[in-house]
Protein backbone atom coordinates (compact mmCIF):
# COMPACT_ATOMS: atom_id res chain seq x y z
CA UNK A 1 0.00 0.00 0.00
CA UNK A 2 1.53 3.68 -1.21
CA UNK A 3 0.65 6.72 0.91
CA UNK A 4 -1.87 8.03 -1.92
CA UNK A 5 -4.02 4.73 -1.25
CA UNK A 6 -3.54 5.05 3.22
CA UNK A 7 -4.72 8.89 2.55
CA UNK A 8 -7.48 7.59 0.59
CA UNK A 9 -8.59 5.00 2.58
CA UNK A 10 -7.84 7.49 5.75
CA UNK A 11 -10.68 9.83 4.12
CA UNK A 12 -13.12 7.45 4.20
CA UNK A 13 -13.78 8.06 8.21
CA UNK A 14 -15.23 11.43 8.11
CA UNK A 15 -16.48 12.96 11.59
CA UNK A 16 -19.85 13.35 12.95
CA UNK A 17 -21.34 16.83 12.57
CA UNK A 18 -21.98 18.82 15.82
CA UNK A 19 -25.32 19.32 16.86
CA UNK A 20 -27.47 22.57 16.16
CA UNK A 21 -27.65 23.44 19.89
CA UNK A 22 -23.88 23.47 20.78
CA UNK A 23 -23.47 27.23 19.62
CA UNK A 24 -26.77 27.68 21.77
CA UNK A 25 -24.99 26.03 24.83
CA UNK A 26 -21.62 28.04 24.25
CA UNK A 27 -23.40 31.38 23.96
CA UNK A 28 -25.32 30.06 27.22
CA UNK A 29 -22.37 29.08 29.12
CA UNK A 30 -20.50 32.23 28.14
CA UNK A 31 -23.86 34.36 29.96
CA UNK A 32 -22.83 32.15 32.79
CA UNK A 33 -19.74 32.70 33.01
CA UNK A 34 -20.03 36.64 32.68
CA UNK A 35 -22.67 36.88 35.31
CA UNK A 36 -21.50 38.86 38.09
CA UNK A 37 -21.02 36.37 41.17
CA UNK A 38 -22.43 36.78 44.79
CA UNK A 39 -20.13 38.12 47.58
CA UNK A 40 -19.40 35.85 49.82
CA UNK A 41 -21.23 36.06 53.03
CA UNK A 42 -18.10 36.72 55.17
CA UNK A 43 -17.98 40.22 53.48
CA UNK A 44 -21.65 41.12 53.14
CA UNK A 45 -21.94 40.57 56.99
CA UNK A 46 -20.04 43.12 57.63
CA UNK A 47 -21.96 43.77 60.88
CA UNK A 48 -20.85 40.75 62.31
CA UNK A 49 -17.16 42.17 61.78
CA UNK A 50 -17.46 45.16 63.09
CA UNK A 51 -18.88 43.97 66.48
CA UNK A 52 -16.44 41.49 66.74
CA UNK A 53 -13.59 44.04 66.07
CA UNK A 54 -15.69 46.53 68.46
CA UNK A 55 -15.82 43.63 71.38
CA UNK A 56 -12.37 42.82 71.24
CA UNK A 57 -11.30 46.67 71.47
CA UNK A 58 -13.58 47.16 74.38
CA UNK A 59 -12.18 44.39 76.40
CA UNK A 60 -8.27 45.10 75.91
CA UNK A 61 -9.18 48.43 77.09
CA UNK A 62 -10.73 46.89 80.19
CA UNK A 63 -7.70 44.78 80.86
CA UNK A 64 -5.57 47.87 80.79
CA UNK A 65 -7.47 49.85 82.91
CA UNK A 66 -7.88 46.97 85.69
CA UNK A 67 -4.20 46.53 85.79
CA UNK A 68 -3.54 50.66 85.69
CA UNK A 69 -5.96 50.61 88.51
CA UNK A 70 -4.63 47.66 90.55
CA UNK A 71 -0.96 49.24 89.86
CA UNK A 72 -2.25 52.95 91.24
CA UNK A 73 -3.96 51.24 94.44
CA UNK A 74 -0.89 49.45 95.54
CA UNK A 75 1.63 52.06 95.06
CA UNK A 76 -0.78 54.94 96.71
CA UNK A 77 -1.78 52.18 99.54
CA UNK A 78 0.67 49.55 100.32
CA UNK A 79 -1.25 48.31 102.80
CA UNK A 80 -3.66 47.05 100.19
CA UNK A 81 -1.03 44.69 99.47
CA UNK A 82 -0.99 42.52 102.60
CA UNK A 83 -4.59 41.94 102.50
CA UNK A 84 -3.80 39.69 99.67
CA UNK A 85 -0.99 38.34 100.55
CA UNK A 86 -0.20 35.46 102.43
CA UNK A 87 1.67 35.73 105.78
CA UNK A 88 5.27 35.21 106.23
CA UNK A 89 5.39 31.19 107.55
CA UNK A 90 8.65 31.50 109.54
CA UNK A 91 10.08 27.79 109.51
CA UNK A 92 12.30 28.17 112.54
CA UNK A 93 14.17 30.86 114.69
CA UNK A 94 17.36 31.25 115.74
CA UNK A 95 18.41 32.57 119.22
CA UNK A 96 21.60 33.38 119.30
CA UNK A 97 23.67 34.80 121.99
CA UNK A 98 26.91 37.50 121.16
CA UNK A 99 29.94 37.15 123.72
CA UNK A 100 32.09 39.57 123.99
CA UNK A 101 36.19 38.52 125.42
CA UNK A 102 37.75 41.26 127.28
CA UNK A 103 41.91 41.24 126.65
CA UNK A 104 42.12 39.93 130.59
CA UNK A 105 39.92 36.60 129.80
CA UNK A 106 36.51 37.69 131.14
CA UNK A 107 33.43 37.66 128.83
CA UNK A 108 29.65 38.65 129.27
CA UNK A 109 26.98 38.58 126.83
CA UNK A 110 26.63 41.40 124.83
CA UNK A 111 23.58 40.94 122.59
CA UNK A 112 20.94 38.59 122.02
CA UNK A 113 19.08 38.66 118.58
CA UNK A 114 16.07 36.21 117.01
CA UNK A 115 16.52 35.65 113.46
CA UNK A 116 15.31 32.82 110.60
CA UNK A 117 17.11 32.02 107.32
CA UNK A 118 15.30 32.02 103.96
CA UNK A 119 16.71 31.58 101.00
CA UNK A 120 20.27 32.08 101.81
CA UNK A 121 19.00 34.92 103.64
CA UNK A 122 19.02 35.74 107.42
CA UNK A 123 15.83 37.88 108.46
CA UNK A 124 16.26 39.53 111.81
CA UNK A 125 12.86 38.87 113.99
CA UNK A 126 14.49 41.25 116.89
CA UNK A 127 17.88 42.12 118.48
CA UNK A 128 18.81 42.99 122.34
CA UNK A 129 22.13 45.05 122.91
CA UNK A 130 23.20 44.04 126.11
CA UNK A 131 26.27 45.58 127.04
CA UNK A 132 29.19 46.87 125.41
CA UNK A 133 32.67 47.40 127.13
CA UNK A 134 34.42 50.88 127.00
CA UNK A 135 37.11 50.92 124.47
CA UNK A 136 35.39 48.57 121.93
CA UNK A 137 32.77 49.74 119.57
CA UNK A 138 29.86 47.49 118.26
CA UNK A 139 27.46 47.84 114.75
CA UNK A 140 25.07 50.41 114.82
CA UNK A 141 22.01 48.64 116.76
CA UNK A 142 18.82 48.31 115.19
CA UNK A 143 15.79 47.48 116.76
CA UNK A 144 13.21 46.16 114.57
CA UNK A 145 9.63 47.13 115.70
CA UNK A 146 7.59 44.97 117.11
CA UNK A 147 4.42 46.68 116.97
CA UNK A 148 4.10 45.95 113.24
CA UNK A 149 4.49 42.14 111.46
CA UNK A 150 6.89 43.18 108.89
CA UNK A 151 10.31 41.95 108.97
CA UNK A 152 13.62 43.68 108.75
CA UNK A 153 16.21 41.98 106.02
CA UNK A 154 19.26 42.39 107.55
CA UNK A 155 23.07 42.23 104.94
CA UNK A 156 25.82 39.82 106.10
CA UNK A 157 28.42 41.16 108.77
CA UNK A 158 31.41 41.73 107.78
CA UNK A 159 33.63 38.61 108.48
CA UNK A 160 37.10 38.09 108.45
CA UNK A 161 39.18 36.98 105.87
CA UNK A 162 38.89 32.60 105.26
CA UNK A 163 36.29 32.47 107.48
CA UNK A 164 33.11 32.07 106.13
CA UNK A 165 29.67 32.53 107.94
CA UNK A 166 28.19 28.72 109.08
CA UNK A 167 24.95 28.15 107.53
CA UNK A 168 21.68 28.94 110.32
CA UNK A 169 20.42 25.80 111.45
CA UNK A 170 17.07 24.97 112.94
CA UNK A 171 18.48 25.10 116.29
CA UNK A 172 20.36 27.67 118.80
CA UNK A 173 23.30 28.93 117.38
CA UNK A 174 25.83 30.47 119.79
CA UNK A 175 28.26 33.29 117.77
CA UNK A 176 31.45 34.87 118.82
CA UNK A 177 31.51 38.52 118.01
CA UNK A 178 34.74 39.29 116.34
CA UNK A 179 36.09 42.94 117.49
CA UNK A 180 35.30 45.08 114.38
CA UNK A 181 38.63 47.72 115.17
CA UNK B 1 -8.67 44.95 20.64
CA UNK B 2 -8.34 41.57 19.78
CA UNK B 3 -11.09 39.31 20.44
CA UNK B 4 -10.02 37.40 23.65
CA UNK B 5 -10.02 40.27 25.57
CA UNK B 6 -13.32 41.86 24.13
CA UNK B 7 -14.97 38.04 24.99
CA UNK B 8 -13.17 38.55 28.66
CA UNK B 9 -14.79 41.99 28.95
CA UNK B 10 -18.31 40.66 28.15
CA UNK B 11 -18.70 41.25 24.78
CA UNK B 12 -20.65 38.26 23.36
CA UNK B 13 -20.17 38.98 19.97
CA UNK B 14 -16.46 38.73 20.11
CA UNK B 15 -16.43 34.86 21.74
CA UNK B 16 -19.15 33.82 19.44
CA UNK B 17 -17.18 35.22 16.36
CA UNK B 18 -14.30 33.39 18.06
CA UNK B 19 -16.28 30.17 18.27
CA UNK B 20 -17.29 30.56 14.79
CA UNK B 21 -13.69 30.41 13.57
CA UNK B 22 -12.23 27.24 15.53
CA UNK B 23 -15.08 25.54 16.86
CA UNK B 24 -15.34 22.45 13.80
CA UNK B 25 -12.06 21.54 13.75
CA UNK B 26 -11.97 21.48 17.01
CA UNK B 27 -15.01 19.61 17.39
CA UNK B 28 -13.62 16.82 14.63
CA UNK B 29 -10.47 16.93 16.78
CA UNK B 30 -12.25 15.91 19.77
CA UNK B 31 -15.06 13.38 17.82
CA UNK B 32 -11.86 11.16 16.58
CA UNK B 33 -10.14 11.01 19.74
CA UNK B 34 -13.23 9.89 22.08
CA UNK B 35 -15.90 8.51 19.04
CA UNK B 36 -18.81 10.06 20.66
CA UNK B 37 -20.48 13.31 19.94
CA UNK B 38 -21.61 14.08 23.06
CA UNK B 39 -18.18 13.76 24.95
CA UNK B 40 -16.86 15.99 22.07
CA UNK B 41 -19.20 18.79 22.31
CA UNK B 42 -18.73 18.92 26.10
CA UNK B 43 -15.44 18.92 25.93
CA UNK B 44 -15.36 21.85 22.65
CA UNK B 45 -18.06 24.57 24.46
CA UNK B 46 -15.79 23.46 27.95
CA UNK B 47 -12.48 24.70 25.91
CA UNK B 48 -14.20 28.26 24.97
CA UNK B 49 -15.27 28.86 28.34
CA UNK B 50 -11.96 27.91 29.36
CA UNK B 51 -10.46 31.32 27.74
CA UNK B 52 -13.17 33.02 30.28
CA UNK B 53 -11.54 32.05 33.44
CA UNK B 54 -9.48 34.32 34.98
CA UNK B 55 -6.77 31.59 35.80
CA UNK B 56 -6.46 30.81 32.17
CA UNK B 57 -2.81 30.23 30.74
CA UNK B 58 -3.32 31.16 27.69
CA UNK B 59 -0.54 33.90 26.26
CA UNK B 60 -1.34 35.35 22.74
CA UNK B 61 2.29 36.57 22.52
CA UNK B 62 3.45 32.60 23.01
CA UNK B 63 1.53 30.69 21.04
CA UNK B 64 -1.65 31.09 18.81
CA UNK B 65 -4.95 30.75 19.87
CA UNK B 66 -5.83 27.43 17.53
CA UNK B 67 -2.62 25.41 18.91
CA UNK B 68 -4.04 26.38 22.33
CA UNK B 69 -7.52 25.53 21.73
CA UNK B 70 -5.61 21.92 20.46
CA UNK B 71 -3.94 21.85 23.08
CA UNK B 72 -6.91 21.87 25.68
CA UNK B 73 -8.87 19.94 23.51
CA UNK B 74 -6.33 17.15 23.20
CA UNK B 75 -5.84 17.22 27.14
CA UNK B 76 -9.68 17.07 28.39
CA UNK B 77 -10.01 14.63 25.16
CA UNK B 78 -7.52 12.37 27.38
CA UNK B 79 -9.40 13.03 30.34
CA UNK B 80 -12.54 11.51 29.39
CA UNK B 81 -11.29 8.64 27.11
CA UNK B 82 -9.33 7.91 30.63
CA UNK B 83 -12.68 8.43 32.72
CA UNK B 84 -14.60 6.34 29.99
CA UNK B 85 -12.06 3.40 29.85
CA UNK B 86 -12.65 3.10 33.67
CA UNK B 87 -16.59 3.18 33.03
CA UNK B 88 -15.95 0.84 30.19
CA UNK B 89 -14.16 -1.74 33.12
CA UNK B 90 -16.82 -1.47 35.47
CA UNK B 91 -19.41 -2.55 32.77
CA UNK B 92 -21.59 0.50 31.61
CA UNK B 93 -21.34 1.83 27.50
CA UNK B 94 -19.33 4.75 27.32
CA UNK B 95 -20.84 5.66 23.92
CA UNK B 96 -24.22 5.76 24.52
CA UNK B 97 -24.36 8.35 21.45
CA UNK B 98 -23.91 5.71 18.87
CA UNK B 99 -27.41 4.56 17.76
CA UNK B 100 -28.30 1.17 16.22
CA UNK B 101 -29.46 3.28 13.18
CA UNK B 102 -25.99 5.40 12.85
CA UNK B 103 -24.08 2.05 13.45
CA UNK B 104 -25.91 0.94 10.37
CA UNK B 105 -25.19 3.74 8.19
CA UNK B 106 -21.53 4.04 8.57
CA UNK B 107 -19.85 2.07 5.59
CA UNK B 108 -17.74 -0.79 6.54
CA UNK B 109 -14.54 0.64 5.03
CA UNK B 110 -15.20 3.90 7.51
CA UNK B 111 -15.48 1.51 10.28
CA UNK B 112 -12.34 -0.27 9.94
CA UNK B 113 -10.40 2.95 9.46
CA UNK B 114 -11.70 4.11 12.78
CA UNK B 115 -10.97 1.14 14.19
CA UNK B 116 -7.75 1.03 13.35
CA UNK B 117 -6.91 4.31 14.07
CA UNK B 118 -8.21 3.98 17.04
CA UNK B 119 -6.20 0.96 17.83
CA UNK B 120 -2.59 3.11 17.59
CA UNK B 121 -0.82 4.22 20.27
CA UNK B 122 -2.29 7.29 21.66
CA UNK B 123 0.34 9.63 21.12
CA UNK B 124 0.14 8.65 16.84
CA UNK B 125 -3.33 8.43 16.72
CA UNK B 126 -3.48 12.06 17.85
CA UNK B 127 -0.34 12.73 15.54
CA UNK B 128 -1.92 11.39 12.94
CA UNK B 129 -5.31 13.08 12.91
CA UNK B 130 -4.01 16.58 13.53
CA UNK B 131 -1.77 15.59 10.36
CA UNK B 132 -3.86 14.21 8.15
CA UNK B 133 -7.19 14.83 9.23
CA UNK B 134 -7.33 18.88 9.99
CA UNK B 135 -3.59 19.28 7.85
CA UNK B 136 -1.65 20.60 10.76
CA UNK B 137 1.62 21.60 10.20
CA UNK B 138 4.16 19.17 12.20
CA UNK B 139 5.65 21.83 14.08
CA UNK B 140 2.40 22.99 15.20
CA UNK B 141 1.65 19.90 16.14
CA UNK B 142 5.13 19.62 18.11
CA UNK B 143 3.59 22.49 19.91
CA UNK B 144 0.35 21.49 20.61
CA UNK B 145 1.66 18.03 22.45
CA UNK B 146 4.19 19.52 23.55
CA UNK B 147 6.61 17.57 21.92
CA UNK B 148 10.16 17.84 19.76
CA UNK B 149 9.49 18.27 16.34
CA UNK B 150 11.80 15.17 15.24
CA UNK B 151 9.41 13.38 17.98
CA UNK B 152 5.92 13.87 16.16
CA UNK B 153 7.56 13.26 12.69
CA UNK B 154 8.55 10.16 14.11
CA UNK B 155 5.45 9.09 15.33
CA UNK B 156 3.60 10.11 12.21
CA UNK B 157 5.41 8.38 10.02
CA UNK B 158 5.16 4.62 12.97
CA UNK B 159 1.32 6.10 12.69
CA UNK B 160 1.24 5.50 9.33
CA UNK B 161 3.29 2.50 9.04
CA UNK B 162 1.06 0.48 11.47
CA UNK B 163 -2.10 1.74 9.35
CA UNK B 164 -0.65 0.37 6.08
CA UNK B 165 0.12 -3.42 7.86
CA UNK B 166 -3.06 -3.10 9.77
CA UNK B 167 -5.64 -1.97 6.10
CA UNK B 168 -3.36 -3.80 3.94
CA UNK B 169 -5.78 -6.12 3.52
CA UNK B 170 -8.55 -3.65 2.45
CA UNK B 171 -6.75 -1.39 0.12
CA UNK B 172 -8.08 -1.66 -3.03
CA UNK B 173 -6.81 -3.78 -5.84
CA UNK B 174 -5.02 -5.85 -2.70
CA UNK B 175 -6.71 -9.08 -5.34
CA UNK B 176 -5.26 -7.94 -8.25
CA UNK B 177 -1.70 -7.69 -6.82
CA UNK B 178 -2.47 -11.61 -5.94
Amino acid sequence: MNDTELDEMLDSWTARPATASLRERAQAGFTAAMEPRPLPATRVNWKNAFARRALKGLLAVAVVALGAFVLVVTQAVPQTLRLVSPPVQVPYVVDSEFIQYASDGSSEVAMHTASYSQVRTEFLLSRTLLAIRSGRRSREVWTPDSSTSSHARVSRPTWRKGLEPPEPTPTTSLYTLAAID
Amino acid sequence: MDLIESARKGRESAFLELFDEHHLPLFRFAYRLTESVADAEDIVQECFLELLRPACSYDPARTPIRTYLFGVVRNQSLKRLRKNDVADRNGSDARQDRSPESEILRTEMEDVVARAVMGLPETQREVLILAHYEQMPLAEIARVMDFALAAAKSRLQRARAGLKETLAAYAPGLERKR
